[in-house]
């Protein structure tokens, strides 16, 4: 890994990350969205590369291509990691309580910067004896945001003599010292107002102060408010540039916007991608404690990366390029971003996660993902459905994610929970490696029963391999109702690691019901009625 | 500092209180805990948690002029489960002491004003009380295997002092017979007081921090004089 690691971003985090990479030896250029804060000396090993539109990315961990239009003149630039952590885009809530910033309606980074001025030993808030702040009356907090408050109030309490008034639907206190500082601030005098059924009313007149309505839940009365200061919250969205960032490195979002999905599998700083990371304000809304632990994960990757030697993936995976003709499905299906582009297409090993999306969807099946391919039924062919007593004991096949169905049946063997003798496991990597061939075969080698266990809706490690999988389940369900073939010999569910006992309980409900249906056609058996 | 419509003006309510706090007012989760235990929770729509904010805004005129914290029944429910140990009974008793005496409800200030002035809250002079005492223990002796028994007046050196609930000397007089025959019975060292004798210190009702330094002032008194081992507080 000896190209340089590419930091988008700005502010605080950016350079925190660029201090510590280049501590640890790596080069490293920052590419924020503006020119901010231009860094200090940083030595010869940092590249700064200020307004920079990116323009595209190409290849894959270790060698990524990225192309940025910098004053009019287009520049490519190798780079072996990517980290974006651009900055938040802070809106004031104004318009939430029907309220316009003047001198006595302030947004709370306006606080900031008014408390901050009163070091130099004067106090602007002579004037101001009640302050009040909104803070998650209309959109929730966040605990960061409110310790900021609390800290201000107990500056505005002890030091300038002002009475300080919160009002909130929920109290965040969820944070290391929190409540012990909510203590604190009640103590030194600030009240605080706790909205849960009722809104308040608040009108902003020319001449008179501005009036807060509200009603005290525990009193069950209505009170007046006429702060002198009125402070507002803010909101913290994702950067602007994370909407274009997402498309142009195809990246997963969350439903805020922000690079990283709601999924279990996206740990840290980690995307759908490997090598690039999203950083701090670039992946949720955190504290600035929360911000510095993701540059010493973010460093930790980057570390990670380079003392890498094997590729991640044990199995070998090649795609044949006299098979190829380049039809670019895998290049489009894979979730890892991991082929890349030359004469024929290239799986890089280091992205490579082994799925097998890329090996079922090719037309031309000219994609091997040893040890997987074939899948392996080989098991099926010597199972006898009848037991001595000519009864019935359904033959069940159940293709497994090996990341969730099939940690699930292990624990489920390790509880001793009672599942069908006769039931047989395959263990995909992915569920997308599931092929309808593989479900046709199944049934064609005369077996009862097909069960298909995915990865719960939006926690699939390779994004869509759950989706691919309930899609070829449909697929088939849908032909073999056309063709007479019962249908409900197919079972498709999502599961996750920890659900063992789910896991028994869903193959014995399925089993009960294929003993109810009787055995395949296609089994050679005879049924009860013939 | 209520208006009309109920709706109370911030301006005119004076936050202050954190400079007197001392029941732990600020640590109040408003979990409402106190007012799901307490037994006149909802009785002019109070509870002890709209108390607690109350006091803790600091509206301490509005409670002390309001009837709830007389019918409160210092049952000490709510501290007892308040997970944030408020001390609610004491700030109850609090609220009591700020008000006038002459507005506290109904007869008790009337008893401890007595009580300063006589000895007892019902003011019964000390001839009639010491012949009262006399008479029931006349009547015990009369009854079978109580034939020596007498009742021990200011009894200089006894284990046991007990003090007297003044109603046991009004209307209730045979309920001193059936702790005055276990002692004998038991052959214990007891006494009662000729003077001071009152048990039921109304002081703790009203919230009367004087009346109660006082009134448990003499029975100390007592104690060292009559050189007292064991004092037995019935109340």
């Amino acid at each position: 890994m000896d190209e340089p690691i590419c930091i988008i971003g700005s502010d605080t985090v950016a350079e925190q990350l660029s201090q510590r990479l280049l501590a640890e030896d790596f080069r490293v250029i920052l590419a924020p969205p503006n020119t901010h804060r231009t860094p200090g000396q940083m030595g010869e090993r940092f590249e700064y590369i200020p307004n920079a539109e990116i323009l595209a990315c190409h290849g894959t961990v270790g060698k990524f291509t990225i192309a940025l239009r910098v004053q009019g003149k287009t520049v490519l630039k190798r780079t072996s990691c990517i980290m974006i952590a651009d900055n938040y885009a802070v809106r004031p809530n104004f318009a939430h309580y029907g309220l316009s910033p003047d001198d006595r309606v302030i947004p709370a980074s306006a606080l900031s910067v008014k408390i901050n001025s009163c070091t130099s030993g004067k106090n602007v808030f002579s004037e101001s004896q009640r302050v009040a702040f909104l803070n998650g009356v209309s959109v929730d907090s966040h605990p960061f945001v409110l310790e900021e408050i609390m800290r201000h109030c107990l500056a505005l309490q002890t030091k300038y003599e002002c009475q300080t008034y919160v009002l909130t639907r929920n109290l965040k206190v969820a944070d290391s010292g929190l409540e012990a500082l909510y203590y604190q601030t009640k103590k030194a005098g600030t009240v605080f107002i706790k909205l849960t059924d009722t809104t308040p009313k608040i009108c902003q007149s020319d001449e008179e102060q501005v009036e807060i309505m509200y009603t005290d839940e525990s009193v069950r009365q209505q009170f007046l408010l006429k702060p002198d200061l009125t402070v507002v919250d803010e909101s913290f969205l994702p950067a602007k540039s994370l909407a274009s960032l997402a498309r142009l490195f195809r990246l997963e979002k969350n439903a805020s916007g922000f690079l990283q999905a709601d999924n279990v599998h996206r740990n840290g700083v980690l995307t759908n991608r490997k090598g690039i990371l999203a950083v701090g304000p670039a992946r949720a809304i955190l504290s600035a404690a929360e911000q510095s632990s993701d540059v010493t994960l973010a460093v930790a990757s980057a570390l990670h990366l380079r003392n890498q030697t094997l590729p991640a993936v044990a199995q070998k995976i090649e795609i044949n390029s006299t098979k190829c003709i380049r039809c670019l499905t895998c290049y489009r299906m894979c979730p890892y971003c991991a082929i890349e582009l030359n004469a024929k297409p290239v799986i890089n090993p280091s992205a490579c996660e082994g799925c097998g999306i890329c090996s079922v969807e090719c037309p031309m099946d000219a994609i091997d993902v040893e040890p997987f391919a074939p899948i392996d039924t080989s098991a099926i062919d010597n199972v006898n459905s009848h037991t001595l007593s000519n009864e019935f004991v359904p033959r069940l096949v159940a293709f497994c994610c090996s990341r969730s169905a099939a940690e699930a049946y292990r624990q489920a063997t390790d509880m001793a929970l009672v599942m069908p003798e006769n039931l047989t496991l395959i263990e995909l990597p992915c569920a997308g490696a599931l092929s309808l061939d593989n479900i046709y075969c199944t049934f064609s080698k005369g077996i009862d029963a097909v069960a298909i266990y995915t990865c719960h809706p939006d926690n699939c490690h390779s994004e869509v391999g759950n989706l691919l999988a309930h899609c070829k389940a449909g697929r088939a369900v849908e032909i073999f109702g056309k063709i007479g073939f019962e249908p409900q010999r197919i079972l498709v569910e999502s599961i996750s690691a920890n659900m063992g006992t789910r896991f028994a309980q869903s193959i014995n409900d399925f089993t009960d019901k294929i003993i109810t249906l009787g055995p395949s056609r296609l089994s050679g058996q005879k049924t009860e009625s013939s | 500092m209520t208006e009309e419509n109920n709706i109370v003006d911030l301006q005119k309510v004076n936050h202050q209180r954190y400079k007197v706090s001392t029941f732990e007012q600020n640590a109040c989760s408003a979990c409402c805990l106190c007012a799901s235990s307490c037994p006149v929770a909802g009785i002019d729509d109070f509870d002890p948690r709209k108390l607690v904010r109350m006091f803790a805004l600091g509206m301490q005129n509005d409670l002390v002029e309001s009837r709830w914290p007389w019918i409160c029944t210092m049952c000490g429910k709510c501290e007892h489960v308040c997970p944030m140990q408020v001390d609610i009974p004491n700030m109850v008793w609090h609220i009591r002491s700020l008000r006038a005496r002459d507005k506290v409800p109904g007869i008790l200030h009337k008893g401890v004003a007595t009580a300063l002035q006589k000895g007892n809250n019902l003011g019964i002079p000390k001839e009639d009380y010491i012949f009262i005492l006399e008479d029931v223990a006349e009547e015990i002796a009369a009854e079978p295997g109580f034939k020596n028994f007498k009742v021990p007046i200011d009894k200089k050196g006894a284990r046991i002092l007990a003090t007297i609930h003044n109603k046991l000397v009004n209307t209730h007089t045979d309920d001193l017979k059936h702790w005055w025959k276990i002692f004998h019975a038991a052959g214990e060292s007891w006494t009662v007081p000729s003077d001071d004798w009152e048990g039921c210190s109304w002081g703790f009702f009203t919230g009367d921090n004087e009346a109660i330094k006082t009134m448990s002032g003499r029975i100390v008194s007592l104690i060292d004089r009559l050189q007292i081992k064991n004092f037995l507080w019935c109340e």
